[in-house]
């Protein structure tokens, strides 16, 4: 007990044990102080305290720095479910902005700003504005860091001051405010690239001096930047691939040469196919991508030499990969690995080895980036598998690495294997674990697909392998040994699919070792390789009699999956025989199938009378021959066909996207909500950036008023006509950036963008620039689907209904999947499940709210709201779950059943809860609707 | 931009929460978690990334206590990791290490901190210095003065100067009567050594840990006498990038107090300072086990602390194993950890005995791989050696030290 004394022990413990609302109105601030405490430690109990919040905003007015730093813990905790209680505190605030000490200033702009209502936002936007100019470089760093709390209000008309404010805080001469001026600048305008041409040299100059969090954000807006304005770079890897694709496709190379191409690929180059992938999917954003993979005619992915620039002879891509060269050395992972990306894309080839010893070396000093940064060299190794093959030492697999970390390590050696590290790689294999050990005889065989030369040493070793497995049979179901000796089977059987004759000894062992195998799947392996190679070479064909024989004696203590092997085989035999066994093979045939129609299994039923029927005519009934026949070679065909399907070798397609490097997206691997791909090459056009030399010097007069002024810019006509030009011009070149504004409403907008704009008209081209989202479909039913993931995923307000734009306040950069309870001013964002003019009149709407179900805390809440528009009643509104009653919902979304809506007048609007619960993020939920006892198909 | 954060005990109650935007995080995602970590074990609580169905987690785990970010949009996984490690970092060194009852005991502290750390989900002071002059840790004196008076504040009234300047590690100039500086080389030795004896991979990670009480503002210089056996470097933000790329020599103002000036990895070593030989055989039921520990390479300072850990197969009964030299524990979890300490003149450390395996089982055809762990003291066994360390406007006294420190990393023996 001694060493909890004279702490705060007694309140964590025992936060209640007196009355506190008496100690909130004491007189000594010291009592106020321990009552706030206790208070404190009721909210990180979770309880719900905020009953005492009128006593509490009383106190924000002491002097007590401790107290006030109490009270505005409090005060944030709560402020958004008392917002008229919060007001009360305003004009403390407003005091405490105009305090010498530049403490008591930043947080009462902190707090003000953290308070997020609206009726004080005009307020805090001119506090804002007046600590961007704060001689003290903590109050402007928290003064860029309040303005992304603003644009948290999504205050539409305030949008170009905010931005204003962020072009100012960006020039800011101490890097500790640029990198917080960087996080808004992302957050509040990431589209806005003009604001950093402006400073782009300085902002490069600056970065290394930036603080570590700032930097991390700074480099992916640089980056970002210096793509839309100057494209890629025609050196490096992420470009120079399309260059050789072009030459392959034009020379039209013959199989040979493309082999050859291909190998020389392993050992010097890169990986063409993939690293294409992944350069396409860095820059197309969602819909792109799924446009491409549900067409089935894919759009090639084309880039003009317009797009690309010189990474030699361009000053900005120059000076962009010499400022983050140092930042491969900061200490912080996150850092070096947002660098490292940058390198990445825009350096050229020859010098993106320059990552490789940084990345490996935070594998080496921080334990837990380590499972982030191999999910990231992961795709760089598979893109440019000779960069990392000389350090193939890293990635050795240490016995105290977690199961994940053991697996990508094993991801990434099998894919940097060489001829000649593959001797100590495999040794590196071993490992005790047998979970791990079934992966890792899969990685051999992988590393063997890719090293031909190798097969031989590596199907030996999985060979003793199996049969050292064999010893341990008895026990295989406990310790996963047969998981392993199934791997082990797996990879065997693709090796010697790549050269099936020089294999033949290894097939035969394994034939052999038949009787002492259990495990049914490994069974019906070997069984299927009976029956693929059965007139390979001299020994196999000789067997076959007896191996035959012996899979009949046994076919009824099988398991059904070698069962149905067992079958396919022998008529796969018997179509390729001639001669002398063929008349066994017939015996063994009738004898199997006489066998399997009497099974208690109807998949095995249904192929043996499948067969039966199918060969009867040509060997079981041989005397008459009927008309529908098939001649000997038909049937050999026809055989071929069904049974030797696997054969074909399926060329690996890489489905999944690929996300930057170092996002979160690419870690989850599906797109969180606000992924934003890189800008499209030389989106970002001359004619947007060359802005008025007028503005800049407004923006100087701006920046120059002194902080006294109160009423900041918002007052003042001048500055109204600069900031609202600006905006304008800005929101043309972000929709242009994210490339929609390809269409007529674009140009409209255009037209609107004349210089003397006032801010009346800013909503408008707003309005403009979200109606270039909103095109209208001509298909709707086809965009139905990938409109359901991307409202999900909400990466795309893109809902076809015009009529929502009322509703939603929301732009594209904002993105949530829930919207917490702002307070009634806001409205979350909705989406029409159904709109009155689809032949009903009943008009249905949902929005996820953010409250959490009673039921089970894996539900997720949908407000649903029905809204009827005819002039008639209409009852019986229900929703159901159209795939509940599937048997298999294991992936399906369920639903809670919703109760009944008897009867809505017309004009009335009624509002029904409905909780889901999603297995997973990109499921959608296939909703029916049934009223008036009719029935509709909705999803959602 | 993080939405809250989490701080949970090893049992998993929630300790602490601190919402950090208007965008509220229920708690009950901790539920969620914690229901995941005892479903699935340690496996989960080793992912740094998680996907909840409504959150983005990461977390981190530090001596117990779980550090829970929750996100619902896309941001720098990394960030979000660094940030977390850097709050533990802090609170560790506020509170003189981590648990459940400092955490809860200093619960205003910690409320203070992260308040501080971070305003609406980015990182806002993040130095040390910085934040140990705005809130000030908890000390004897002020537990005492708190007792004594009933009041006493742990929240500065002024804004550290060092907020504003460009070198924003160095808090504003402190005054010494002895000027100090301590400069420590600690290294850490991984190997792989396979079961014939093989030196597969032998490297050294290390860092140099600098330990500074100098008056006013010191620019100091740190140089090597062979830099270039470095194979790559990490710096801590104040050492100066160019005159380390032009001529190897480490240019920084560094902080007050200790700190880690910069971590390094030198490859390719060509022996080890020990020689572990480990011969298992396994036929009938059994698996006999030898293993020898011995110096392959005087390093000229005694070795201790040496141990030698193992995991057991899954599949043995039981294990009779003994020493002839130190302790052997077989631990819960089937490892089996042999301490020898230091190596004896007389005799060569060896432990033997049996395994008996299950009975089904006719032989072991895995062999458990072999940890080590020792120390050495006053040798940087990678040989790095430190030039001299010079500073620029050097005061009246000036005391310097070196010290350096070798133990094992991931030191792997394969049998």
């Amino acid at each position: 007990m001694v060493f909890r004394f004279g702490t705060d022990a007694h309140l964590y413990d025992d936060p209640d044990d007196v009355n506190i609302a008496p100690l909130l109105d004491s007189k000594y601030d010291s009592e106020k102080c321990e009552a706030l405490k206790r208070l404190l430690a009721l909210i990180a109990k979770g309880l719900d305290v905020s009953n005492f919040f009128p006593q509490v905003v009383k106190n924000v007015a002491s002097q007590s720095l401790e107290l006030k730093k109490l009270v505005y813990l409090y005060l944030l905790h709560y402020a958004e479910k008392h917002p008229n209680e919060a007001l009360l505190s305003i004009n403390c605030f407003q005091k405490d902005l105009g305090d010498p000490n530049p403490l008591v200033r930043a947080w009462a702009l902190r707090t003000m700003a953290g308070i997020r209502l609206h009726v004080i936002a005009p307020l805090v936007l001119v506090a804002v504005n007046r600590c961007a100019r704060d001689p003290t470089v903590y109050v402007r760093k928290c003064a860029a860091n309040a303005l992304p709390k603003l644009h948290d209000l999504r205050l539409e008309e305030q949008k170009s001051t905010l931005e204003e404010i962020v072009g100012i805080l960006l020039n800011d001469h101490s890097p500790a405010v640029v990198g917080a001026a960087a996080a808004a600048f992302a957050s509040v305008c990431p589209f806005n690239l003009s604001l950093i041409r402006r400073n782009y040299r300085m902002l490069c100059e600056i970065l290394p001096d930036v603080e570590e969090w700032g930097q991390i954000v700074l480099i992916g807006i640089l980056l970002r930047y210096v793509i839309a304005r100057h494209g890629l770079v025609k050196e490096s890897v992420m470009s120079s691939l399309q260059c050789t694709d072009n030459f392959h496709s034009e020379k039209d190379v013959s199989d040979d040469d493309f082999r050859l191409a291909k190998e020389s690929n392993h050992s010097g180059a890169c990986d063409s196919e993939f690293v294409n992938m992944v350069s396409r999917g860095y820059i197309e954003g969602p819909d792109e991508y799924f446009s491409r993979s549900s067409y089935a005619k894919r759009v090639p992915f084309e880039l003009n030499d317009a797009q690309f620039t010189s990474g030699k002879s361009n000053e900005d891509v120059k000076i962009l990969l010499y400022s983050t060269s140092p930042l491969l050395r900061s200490k912080d992972s996150a850092v070096v690995l947002a660098a490292a990306c940058v390198h990445w894309i825009m350096a050229p080839k020859e010098d993106v080895k320059r990552i490789i010893k940084p990345l490996l070396f935070i594998l080496r000093s921080s334990n837990v980036s380590k499972y982030v940064v191999l999910c990231n060299i992961q795709v760089f190794a598979k893109a440019m598998p000779s960069l990392f093959a000389p350090y193939h030492e890293d990635f050795f697999i240490y016995s105290s690495d977690s199961n994940q970390v053991k697996a990508l390590k094993l991801e990434i050696l099998s894919s940097i294997a060489t001829d000649s590290s593959i001797s100590s790689i495999s040794k590196s294999f071993r490992d005790p674990d047998r979970r791990f050990a079934a992966a890792t005889v899969a990685a051999i065989g992988i590393c063997t697909r890719q090293l031909p030369k190798m097969a031989h040493i590596c199907v030996d070793g999985l060979l003793t392998l199996t049969r050292q497995e064999l010893l341990t049979k008895d026990l295989g179901s406990r310790y996963q040994e047969a998981d392993v000796l199934v791997q082990a089977t797996i990879s065997i059987k693709s090796i010697i699919k790549q050269d099936p004759p020089i294999h033949e000894k290894v097939i035969v062992q394994l034939v052999r070792s038949l009787d002492s195998i259990k495990v049914p799947s490994v069974r019906a392996m070997i069984i299927w390789m009976v029956g693929e190679y059965s007139s390979l070479g001299e020994i196999i064909p000789r067997m076959l009699t007896t191996v035959l024989k012996y899979l009949a004696w046994c076919f009824t203590s099988e398991a059904l999956e070698t069962k149905l092997q067992i079958l396919s085989t022998v008529t796969k035999v018997l179509s390729g025989a001639t001669g002398e066994g063929l008349s066994t093979f017939k015996k063994v045939f009738r004898y199997l199938v006489e066998l399997a129609e009497c099974d208690s299994n109807y998949d095995v039923r249904d192929l043996a009378c499948f067969l039966k029927e199918l060969l009867s005519y040509n060997f079981i009934s041989q005397g008459s021959q009927g008309v529908y026949s098939l001649s000997e070679k038909d049937l050999h065909i026809v055989v071929n066909c069904i049974f030797r399907k696997q054969r074909e070798v399926k060329t690996e397609s890489i489905n999944y996207r690929f996300y930057l490097p170092g996002s979160l997206s690419h870690m989850v691997l599906h797109t969180a909500p606000g992924y934003e791909p890189l800008p499209k090459p030389c989106s970002l056009l001359l004619d947007d950036i060359n802005e008025p030399e007028g503005t800049r010097i407004i923006m100087k007069e701006a920046a120059d008023y002194s902080g006294t002024d109160d009423h900041g810019t918002s007052s003042d006509p001048s500055d109204n006509e600069s900031a609202s030009d600006y905006g304008s011009q800005h929101s043309f070149s972000g929709s242009r950036s994210s490339g929609h504004g390809d269409d007529g409403e674009s140009n409209e907008g255009n037209d609107n963008a004349d210089l003397l704009l006032q801010i009346s008209d800013i909503g408008n081209a707003a309005e403009n620039q979200n109606g270039v989202f909103h095109s209208s479909p001509a298909n709707l039913g086809e965009l139905m689907s990938n409109r359901a993931l991307e409202s999900w995923l909400e990466e795309q307000p893109g809902s076809s209904n015009p009529g929502m734009l009322e509703q939603s306040q929301v732009r594209k950069s904002l993105a949530r999947i829930s919207i917490g309870d702002v307070g009634k001013r806001i409205k979350p964002k909705s989406y029409s499940l159904l709109k009155p003019a689809n032949r009903n009149d009943l008009k249905v709407d949902y929005s996820f709210s953010s409250e959490i179900s009673s039921i089970s805390r894996l539900l997720v809440c949908i407000e649903v709201s029905f809204k009827n528009c005819s002039s008639e009643t209409i009852s019986g509104i229900k929703l159901v779950n159209v795939e509940s009653n599937r048997a298999s919902s294991d992936n399906v979304p369920t639903l809670v059943p919703m109760e009944e809506i008897a009867s809505l007048e017309p004009g009335q609007t009624t509002r029904r809860i409905i909780q889901v619960y999603f297995h997973h993020h990109l499921l959608p939920l296939k909703l029916a609707l049934f009223y008036d006892g009719e029935k509709l198909l909705l999803f959602q | 931009m993080l939405q809250c954060i989490f701080l949970l005990s090893d049992s998993g109650e929630v300790m602490l929460e601190k919402q950090l935007t208007g965008h509220r995080v229920d708690r009950s995602i901790c539920d969620w978690f914690w229901d995941h970590v005892i479903s699935q074990g340690d496996s989960f609580k080793s992912q740094p990334v998680i996907a909840s169905p409504t959150h983005y987690l990461f977390q981190v785990v530090r001596e117990g206590i779980t550090f829970l970010a929750c996100t619902q949009v896309e941001m720098t996984p990394l960030m979000g990791i660094e940030f977390l490690c850097r709050v533990s970092d802090v609170l560790s060194d506020y509170l003189g290490g981590l648990n459940e009852d400092v955490i809860k005991d200093n619960f205003v502290i910690v409320y203070e901190l992260l308040d501080e750390m971070i305003d609406n989900g980015f990182p806002l002071t993040t130095e040390a210095n910085i934040l140990r002059e705005m809130i000030a840790p908890p000390n004897i004196v002020s537990k005492v003065l708190s007792v004594v008076t009933g009041n006493s504040s742990n929240v500065s009234d002024t804004l550290p100067g060092a907020t504003g300047s460009c070198i924003p590690w160095r808090a504003a100039e402190p005054k010494y009567a002895n000027n100090e500086v301590y400069v420590d080389l600690v290294e850490e030795m991984d190997a792989v050594i396979n079961r014939d004896g093989a030196l597969v991979k032998c490297e050294v990670y290390g860092e140099v840990r600098v330990n500074s009480h100098l008056s006013g503002l010191p620019d100091l210089t740190l140089s090597f006498a062979n830099p270039s056996i470095l194979d790559d470097v990490r710096f801590h933000p104040c050492v100066r990038f160019r005159p380390w790329e032009s001529h190897q020599v480490l240019s920084f103002v560094p902080p007050d107090g200790e700190f880690k000036l910069m971590s390094y990895r030198i490859k390719k070593l060509k022996s080890t300072p020990l020689y572990v030989k480990p011969q298992l055989t396994s036929d009938a039921g059994k698996c006999r086990v030898n293993v020898l520990v011995g110096i392959r390479n005087d390093p000229g300072k005694t070795i201790d602390s040496i141990t030698l850990e193992f995991q057991l197969p899954p599949c043995i009964l039981s294990a009779d194993l003994n020493s002839n030299h130190g302790t052997v524990n077989i631990l819960g979890n089937k490892i089996c950890s042999w301490t020898i300490g230091r190596i004896p003149k007389d005799k060569t450390p060896s432990l033997s005995g049996t395994l008996l395996l299950e009975t089904e089982l006719e032989r072991l055809h895995v062999f458990p791989t072999f940890r080590v762990g020792f120390r050495i003291m006053g040798v940087a066994l990678s040989g790095l050696q430190i030039d001299k360390l010079d500073l620029k406007t050097a005061p009246s006294r000036l005391y310097k030290g070196f010290r350096a420190l070798t133990r094992a990393g991931e030191f792997e023996v394969r049998s």
